[in-house]
């Protein structure tokens, strides 16, 4: 049986990742927390010695959220991107940067952090985006420029930073 | 950023809501702690607030000032660093005893027997000039500086400086210190209690016990190349009078 500390040590580095996991599969946020939390507390359960927690970790969100599929009807559950199937693998190999990523959206200002979502999440226009919040166009694309080219340059590595707290 | 990066990014932003997914919210839910251990909590919130208070409290205290205030009468005190002061009526002197205990400000008359620490001189700011000293005794006033013992700096606010030593003055003309040539011998009596002459001039000595009284002071009889010595209080003057005329076999009539 796995101490609490060790447990918490597998929780704050892969819940993030795990959720983005269990994303895939299951697309919809709030399955995905209750899927990961399931997980963990079965984890803690365990009676049986656990060599690999991370293993163990995920695939345990897989079967859950398997099962979650297989409960709404779904005969084939895979995971997806936004353009289509993925296989397993790939989904889990993604999370770890996707969470980080995520993490890094988090840390983002926040006026650049709306921008970008009006942009890309909710495929609002320049103009529109400049009449929303009450700025220039210009100004919104300064803010959405400004975030991307953190989150592609600046995110992981500041996440290595965070992620090195817990 | 790669192509398959593009396809997480978007992955991410499409999914993003802020507050979801939170590590910390998630493990207290799924630990239990908020429940079980609330103390750590409130230790969590309460320690930044009970640090800054007390920092607060800390910088404050460093920060209080002492006064010191003569109404009617001279008043006398020592300071945390072993120095002696006496206001004149009327005078004020304040400083900072756990920030700055050699440095104070003062308006009106001060006399200083400033406990020696060579290592942190000792400095009197007054609405005319600053003094710095090491150890001495000396007074400041509004527009003059004594010195009985040791040796001072004299800065008016011109920056412009001289030093004194013991028995000389500086008079402050228009912000300047400028040396007195010729002084009383007592300038501090008011403040000590005490007069304290050493072969001085009989003339001198009834200069400055004029000064002190106010009252003009006239010798019966011949007082050329008489000196005296001696310690008198300034508690009565008619009994100095007597004493120094004992003394000097001359008689000391007021005016």
């Amino acid at each position: 049986m796995l101490q609490t500390k060790e447990i918490e040590t597998l929780f704050r580095t892969y819940y993030r990742p795990l959720c983005l996991y269990a994303l895939h599969y299951l697309g919809d946020p709030e399955a995905v927390e209750d899927v990961v939390q399931e997980s963990f507390t079965a984890l803690w359960r365990q009676e049986n010695p656990v060599a690999n927690g991370k293993a163990w970790l995920y695939s345990a969100v897989r079967n859950r959220s398997i099962d979650a599929l297989r409960r709404t009807g779904k005969t084939e559950p895979l995971p997806s991107d936004l353009d289509g199937p993925i296989s397993d693998d790939d989904a889990e190999a993604r999370s770890a940067l996707e969470a980080r990523l995520w993490t890094a959206v988090d840390a983002l200002p926040e006026m650049r952090r709306k921008c970008l979502l009006l942009a890309k999440r909710d495929g609002l226009s320049y103009k529109e985006i400049a009449d929303e919040l009450n700025i220039s166009e210009h100004t919104v694309r300064n803010h959405i420029s400004r975030a991307l080219e953190t989150l592609r340059e600046g995110g992981p590595q500041m996440l290595d930073f965070i992620f090195s707290f817990f | 950023m790669n192509q398959i990066d593009e396809h997480k990014l978007s992955f991410v932003l499409r999914h993003y809501r802020p507050g979801l997914f939170d590590t910390q919210k998630a493990w207290e839910k799924v630990s239990g702690m908020t429940s079980r251990h609330p103390m750590r909590w409130i230790l969590l919130w309460a320690m930044p607030i009970a640090a800054a208070l007390i920092l607060g409290v800390f910088f404050s205290w460093r920060n209080t000032w002492t006064e010191y205030n003569a109404y009617d009468l001279a008043q006398a005190f020592t300071l945390k660093d072993g120095t002696h002061i006496t206001l004149a009526p009327g005078s004020t002197l304040r400083y900072q005893p756990h920030k700055a205990p050699r440095q104070v400000e003062m308006t009106g008359k001060v006399h200083y027997a400033v406990a020696r620490d060579e290592a942190h001189p000792f400095r009197v700011t007054a609405p005319a000039a600053t003094v710095t000293v090491l150890g001495t005794v000396f007074q400041v006033s509004e527009d003059r500086v004594d010195v009985t013992e040791g040796r001072v700096r004299v800065d008016g606010p011109q920056g412009k400086g001289v030093v004194l030593t013991a028995g000389q003055s500086a008079r402050l003309k228009d912000g300047v210190p400028m040396l007195e040539e010729t002084t009383l011998p007592n300038p501090s009596a008011w403040a000590t209690g005490v007069f304290r002459y050493d072969a001085t001039p009989l003339d001198d000595v009834l200069k400055d016990l004029s000064a002190y009284y106010g009252v003009p002071l006239q010798v019966k009889g011949d007082s050329t190349g008489k000196s005296l010595t001696g310690e008198f209080s300034t508690d009565n003057l008619d009994e100095i009078l007597e004493l120094i005329g004992l003394a000097l076999e001359i008689e000391l009539v007021r005016e």
